[in-house]
């Protein structure tokens, strides 16, 4: 046995015992629920926060003997939902699945929320939208260009979801000289219908839109997130316009503030263990639909939510 | 591949792929398994008030998911399930309504009208049977139609529709509700704007819920369910409760149902309904090709028609079968047309249509829409597949709508013998109960207790609560439709006058109240 | 022309409602106005659509008000002090049931624990038998009973064996066979 050797052999059974004691540090403290935990859906049965939800609360029940139970609070976006959640405990057993614009752009925009973003503990996100600006491929556009000179020759009908997406327009027609008419319609699938239905003629798809574009029927024209979407590689960004804001939202799970580290923390590993395991429902769906599994959480979800809310005040103060 | 190759790809994808078992050595597949227990899960819900098939949908779709994964083989199976609920609570929600007064589904609110006081008559036997042969024959005729005429009506009929014209038809049709429902045509208005007022309580954009005097619980308005359920359920409890509490005072007794004289449906019977059965079940399709309206405003307009229409010595609301026959078939009829939109344009018509359609998006390999009905020269389009697949798996639901639809609901005839107004102290803890736990909160509870108080005072001061309740359902529709078509219209405020459509959308509404303002005591 | 007064008083009512929701509550509990000019874009305000079902309520109030002042059309069975009487004992019934499914559990439980059972608070044992049922079983069993004895004017067993009854058979139905349905009053915990 040569020195270097002995001393790989050293350190891996250093690294071995090392990690064997941790295990068993965190399986001593392994935190527990004090009973069943409430899992509070801000959006309607059915919607893509509801299906993940109700897949990780039964996959969670299986896989760590938790009784977890999911219930729909619908309405403002999260915001209702959040506000209910506050005034729960913060054990652990109370916890709620939004998207980070419920703590960020939306709750800011509101006159009287309810709640500020100090009032929750962070617990995980989840997955997050390929926000696209798409349009129907019949409509004969197949770059942003093309779509520029139609809103130049006359007035265009554009869908968006919430009050940001009318700033992002807002910008668009300050940058490109053009005019917008901006409808705000009651989600995703709103949107897809009223492209279908040839009511508007481009609007923001938060991923809805994933197969249509692959089948050729629709086309992501912008992409509304940092990187372009892999699937329309052609599709600029909205910062490559020069418009330098990132607009894709994510799936959050939140508790009431002032959790307890453990509790934070196994929930958030436990989240994330059945999100990223390749063979459980919810993987599939959020890869089938948004980007995959996308877990941010502990310290960095604390910056990723303080940063957001640092970019909406600025995005609603430059709009204004 | 043609068409008619995908149509037979489709059928053999419902009865070939993975047999769950077999009988006498035919195997049988999951998917008609999954017919079945949809239809026989949705005929139970149904008949059960308070709940409803897409509750029943809602509460199923993600057990389904996780049973049968996101592979393109779990469509069928899925849809074939969803499907069998959508017939079976369309029959079940006849039998509660028939026998007990009190609407399983709210489409059946105008089976009452007539199914009760049949049952009155002790006719319940008769009543159920007719409610069933209308359903099924105006469901039977609703999926022809939908399986011959899918791609080309829903086109025509969305392609002249924006939003102002969307906002003009939710016009027309509250005020023609309003006009034609009850004595008073000027109550009926007036119950259709309480309606709205009330939707508008706790909704809108802003971050304050408006008109919610700062309280959290109206934070999202009243629950849909609450309205609909406490005015139209809790609102008849309370009122039949005060009548038999009378009765009770002067009499110390009270009158038993039973059912007496001959309770068949025979030959002659199905010739007197049939005209009727026929009107409302093309009614019935027309409404249900049209995206958002729903099977309530079939429901409505079948029995308008067929009250017109019908001469005879009891008049309609006195209990007879052509009021059953009328309502029945084109609440039924709705279900299958309703699918036009969704499949041709991927707009779903009503609730049950959107989960077809969150069913077909969360599992993937099928996206309703016009490239589903696409030939593609030499290839199997396998969306069409679906297609061809999910109509298969209509028929089927259908056959088992003849035979076995019609035994369960003489079988509950049973229900029949129980004492009314044990009866309805049941649906009194029944209803808050079902709303709870849809809900999960007590303010569910009490404002569904609040509509009731308004439901009872309403019949007392005789306004018809059906305006009150279309009104409630449609209002925020209403009021999006509006903000999306003055804001399309760059913030044109004569928007509703803007396109020919919608000026004889409004011209409309006005000619019908002026005419049944004046006319309506000579219409008698 | 005697019932024909409570369509007067009734479009009276509404009228007057009609104008307070006009005047006082609209103005005052709504953020946003008819028309909002919000950051460029002219939008419709929240106030829009309620002045408008307001404005509709106020005209069809007073053209039926006209009308049966013109054209008498008297209807039966209105109101009278009977059906305060009923409502009253209705009233009587539907508060303690409620009471009592909201309150039992957690009463139950703190006495519990009160006397040394340190079985944990009612939320933790929202899902656990037989405290989960507790208030349901009470409130409900009330709800039914009391309703029948409202109807029927006299106690029985028979009552008393429908609700229990009907507080078994619900209880059956939204419990068992769904993991995740909570019978009243659990999901407020």
């Amino acid at each position: 046995m040569t020195l270097k050797t002995a001393k790989k052999v050293l350190v891996s059974a250093a690294l071995g015992v090392a990690a064997v004691g941790l295990m068993a540090g965190s399986a001593a403290a392994e935190w527990k629920p004090k009973g069943p935990i409430s899992l509070m859906i801000g959006f309607a049965a059915g919607g893509g926060t509801d299906t993940q939800a109700r897949l990780i609360a039964s996959e969670l029940q299986k896989r760590k003997g938790w009784k977890v139970i999911p219930s729909n609070v619908a309405g403002r976006g999260g915001a209702l939902m959040a506000r209910k959640l506050k005034s729960l405990p913060n054990d652990g057993t109370a916890i709620g699945m939004a998207v980070t614009e419920s703590f960020g752009y939306n709750m800011l925009a509101s006159k009287n929320p309810g709640y500020t973003a100090d009032d929750f503990t962070y617990i995980t996100t989840t997955t997050g939208s390929q926000m696209g600006l798409v349009v129907k491929a019949s409509k004969g556009w197949k770059t942003w260009d093309d779509f520029l000179k139609a809103a130049r020759a006359g007035t265009v009908k554009f869908g968006g979801m919430s009050q940001k997406h009318a700033d992002v327009n807002y910008l668009l027609e300050q940058k490109y000289g053009v005019k917008f008419n901006t409808v705000i319609l009651r989600g995703g699938r709103a949107v897809m219908n009223a492209l279908n239905a040839g009511d508007i003629d481009i609007g923001y798809g938060a991923g809805i839109q994933a197969k249509a574009v692959k089948s050729g029927d629709m086309i992501n024209l912008v992409s509304g997130v940092g990187k372009r979407i892999p699937y329309s590689p052609n599709a600029p960004t909205l910062i490559e316009l020069g418009i330098p804001y990132d607009i894709g939202a994510k799936f959050i799970v939140v508790g009431p503030k002032g959790m307890s580290a453990d509790a934070r923390n196994t929930l958030a590993a436990a989240f994330a263990e059945v999100i990223s395991d390749k063979n459980s429902e919810v993987n599939k769906f959020v890869t089938a639909r948004y980007t995959g599994p996308d877990l941010i959480s502990g310290k960095a979800l604390d910056d990723f939510i303080k940063n957001g809310l640092k970019e909406s005040k600025t995005l609603m103060s430059v709009t204004n | 591949m043609g068409v008619l190759d995908h149509v037979w790809l489709g059928v053999l994808a419902v009865f070939t792929a993975e047999p769950a078992f077999s009988i006498f050595g035919l195997p049988i597949s999951i998917t008609l398994v999954m017919v079945f227990s949809g239809f026989v899960g949705g005929i139970v819900v149904g008949a059960t008030p308070g709940l409803g098939g897409p509750f029943a949908m809602a509460v199923s779709l993600p057990i389904l998911i996780s049973v049968f994964g996101f592979t393109p083989d779990a469509l069928l199976p899925v849809l074939g399930f969803l499907v069998g609920i959508m017939k079976g609570s369309t029959i079940g929600g006849a039998v509660p309504a028939i026998l007990f007064n009190t609407p399983g589904t709210p489409d059946s609110v105008l089976t009452t009208f007539d199914g009760y006081p049949m049952t009155r008559n002790g006719q319940s036997g008769k009543a159920l049977r007719v409610a069933h042969f209308s359903s099924v024959t105006g469901d039977t005729f609703s999926d022809i139609v939908l399986i011959t005429s899918a791609p080309f009506l829903a086109i025509m009929v969305e392609r002249f529709l924006d939003f102002p014209e969307k906002a003009a038809l939710i016009i027309l049709s509250l005020a023609f509700i309003s006009a034609v429902v009850g004595r008073s045509v000027w109550k009926g208005i007036l119950g259709a704007l309480l309606g709205l007022f009330f939707a508008y309580i706790g909704t809108g954009e802003d971050g304050y819920p408006r008109l919610s005097m700062g309280s959290e619980e109206l934070g999202n308005g009243f629950p849909l369910v609450s309205a609909v359920v406490g005015v139209l359920i809790l609102g008849e409890v309370f009122k039949s409760m005060e009548d038999m509490w009378r009765e009770m005072r002067e009499r110390s007794e009270i009158t038993m149902i039973e059912e007496k004289g001959d309770n068949k449906l025979r030959l002659a019977d199905i010739r007197r309904i049939l005209p009727f059965v026929g009107l409302s079940a093309v009614i019935g399709t027309a409404i249900g090709a049209l995206p958002g309206i729903g099977s309530v405003l079939a429901a409505t307009l079948g029995y308008a028609s067929g009250k017109k229409m019908y001469k005879g010595d009891k008049s309609f609301g006195e209990g007879v079968p052509e009021g059953v026959a009328a309502t029945e078939a084109a609440n039924s009829s709705v279900a299958g047309a309703n699918l036009i939109p969704v499949l041709s344009l991927g707009i779903p018509g009503n609730v049950s249509a959107v989960f077809i359609i969150l069913a077909a998006e969360s599992i993937g390999g099928f996206n309703p829409g016009p490239t589903v009905f696409r030939v593609i020269p030499d290839q199997i389009n396998p969306e069409m597949v679906i297609v061809f697949g999910l109509f298969t798996t209509m028929i089927c639901a259908n056959i088992l709508n003849w035979t076995l639809g019609g035994i369960f609901m003489r079988a509950t005839g049973v229900m029949v013998k129980v004492p009314k107004q044990r009866l309805l102290a049941v649906v009194l803890l029944l209803t808050p109960t079902a709303i709870y736990v849809q809900n999960t909160d007590m303010f569910a509870i009490y404002f569904t207790l609040f509509f009731g108080f308004i439901g009872y005072l309403m019949r007392k001061l005789d306004i018809s609560v059906l305006p009150f309740v279309i009104a409630f359902i449609l209002a925020n529709r209403l009021e999006e439709a509006m903000r999306q078509a003055f804001s399309a219209t760059g913030g044109n405020p004569w928007f509703l006058f803007d396109s020919p459509i919608s000026i004889a959308f409004i011209a409309i509404a006005v000619i019908v109240v002026v005419f049944f303002a004046r006319n309506k005591k000579a219409l008698g | 022309m005697q019932q024909d007064r409570w369509t007067l008083a009734l479009a009276a009512l509404f009228v007057l409602a009609a104008v307070l929701t006009l005047a006082v509550w609209i103005p005052n509990d709504i953020e946003t106005g008819l028309i909002e000019r919000f950051r460029r874009e002219v939008m419709i305000g929240d106030a829009l659509a309620p002045t408008g079902a307001a404005v509709g309520v106020l005209i069809a109030a007073l053209a039926l008000g006209a009308t049966s002042w013109f054209r008498p059309d008297p209807f039966d069975d209105t109101p009278d002090r009977q059906s305060i009487a009923f409502l009253l004992r209705m009233a009587v019934v539907l508060v303690l049931g409620l009471v009592l499914m909201v309150f039992t559990g957690p009463v139950v439980v703190e006495s519990i624990n009160g006397l040394g059972g340190e079985i944990g608070t009612y939320r933790q044992l929202r899902d656990t038998v037989p405290y989960k049922y507790l208030g349901f079983a009470a409130g409900g069993f009330v709800l039914v009973f009391g309703a029948i004895r409202v109807v029927e004017n006299r106690f029985s067993m028979a009552a008393a064996g429908v609700a229990i009854g009907a507080v078994v058979v619900l209880g059956f139905i939204y419990d068992v066979p769904f993991d995740n349905l909570l019978l009243p009053p659990n999901g407020d915990q």
